[in-house]
């Protein structure tokens, strides 16, 4: 398998060298940035989650009749649910001492704590949740509590809805071959879903060296109402458009 | 027509997909059962997210000033930006041909399928109503360009 760099042992455990956490191994090459061929929605409708039969119906019935009026739901900070990014928003991983980043286009945030601390006891929900990770041979292996209870699943799209309380989602991530990443995800929502959710997920590395900022939030959509949240096509011109060319003979 | 597009077909087909199936609105309001074409003047390139605008002037006689204006929805910045292009993609003044889903409600303008300039380049456009699934297509692009880039030395 070809590398084109490797952490070192030394760098990647800095000074917590000797705890479970960092045992001497290298740790793989995950660099740049990554994409996801299947997006969330085409997921869901290929694999439905184990919703009540109910909840899925208005789930679907929101998506494909724009019933779902939510004005905010576009401006909500990015949240984490179980879907870390990577099919319009590319997602990327940065790795320091006891910790891995995670990141994507739309600035989701994930810290990712591996120097060996566990998850605490008490905790304060936030978008992004609480994280702690280990290494099991070249698979970060991560776990995540403390999800803000209003965050929606599946994402801030139509339909979704909040993902409730007590939610824990493990996540299990692994080069499967040097150019594609496979996260396999186990999300427990018991309040949404009656069962665990496993999803498996398969990305390719991408060959952008920047990120593009991406938001759905934006002081004028002209596709969104903002009063509403109801679709329309708004074609009220441009201030500054350049008048019509001359008339031809 | 002289078409030609510098991307590969299969990220062609994703990213027509991309915005749209990860959109944060349906497309109910366009017609995604025929693609329609105009061609006309650039009059702006709406560079913004969440979507994209192309303004176009299309000569129509029995108006004030001889054009009709149309609208058409495209990408966000971030796909099209995947695709090539940039908010110098079009300069207002630039003679284009738009093949576009149109409204449902019959005003001048619809989404994007793609923009053909005067010199025959194409701009793909992004999401839209027909963005059924490329998924294969997509892992298949991405698996070539990944496997050529690991060819290297």
């Amino acid at each position: 398998m070809k590398r084109r760099w490797r952490w070192s042992p030394l760098l990647a455990c800095g000074a917590l060298v000797g705890t479970l956490a960092c045992a001497a191994e290298s740790l793989p090459d995950w660099s740049g940035w990554w994409g996801l061929s299947v997006p969330v929605p085409e997921e869901i409708a290929t694999s439905p989650p184990p919703m009540r039969p109910a909840d899925l119906a208005r789930f679907r019935q929101a998506r494909s009749q724009d019933l779902d009026p939510d004005p905010l739901r576009y401006c909500r900070p990015p949240q984490f649910v179980g879907y870390s990014g990577g099919f319009v928003d590319s997602v990327e991983f940065l790795f320091t001492p006891g910790r891995v980043t995670l990141t994507n286009e739309l600035g989701l945030l994930r810290r990712i704590y591996t120097d060996g601390r566990t998850l605490p006891r008490e905790i304060d929900a936030s978008n992004s949740g609480t994280s702690v990770g280990h290494w099991e041979g070249q698979t970060l292996v991560v776990e995540t509590i403390g999800i803000n209870p209003e965050a929606t699943w599946p994402g801030s799209q139509q339909g979704a809805v909040p993902i409730g309380k007590n939610v824990k989602i493990t996540e299990r991530i692994s080069l499967s071959n040097p150019n594609t990443l496979q996260m396999d995800v186990t999300l427990v929502a018991p309040d949404l879903f009656t069962a665990p959710d496993r999803r498996k997920r398969i990305y390719s590395r991408q060959r952008k060296t920047a990120a593009t900022e991406i938001t759905f939030c934006s002081d004028f959509d002209r596709s969104i109402d903002p009063g509403t949240g109801k679709q329309r096509f708004d074609m009220t011109p441009p201030s500054d458009l350049p008048p019509p060319p001359p008339r031809t003979p | 027509m002289n078409s030609r597009s510098s991307l590969p077909v299969g990220v062609a087909a994703f990213l027509l997909i991309a915005n749209g199936a990860f959109a944060h609105h349906s497309y109910v309001m366009f017609d995604g059962s025929k693609t329609l074409t105009v061609s006309g003047t650039v009059a702006k390139l709406e560079w913004r997210n969440p979507h994209v605008f192309v303004w176009v002037y299309v000569a129509r006689t029995g108006t004030p000033t001889g054009y009709e204006l149309y609208a058409f929805e495209n990408g966000s910045t971030n796909v099209l930006a995947k695709l090539g292009w940039s908010k110098a993609t079009f300069a207002a003044g630039e003679k284009v041909t738009v093949d576009y889903w149109p409204l449902r409600d019959g005003r001048a303008g619809g989404h994007l399928v793609k923009a053909t300039h005067a010199d025959g380049k194409v701009s793909l456009g992004a999401g839209g109503p027909n963005d059924t699934t490329a998924t294969a297509a997509v892992k298949a692009a991405e698996a070539a360009e990944n496997a050529a880039r690991d060819a290297k030395p």
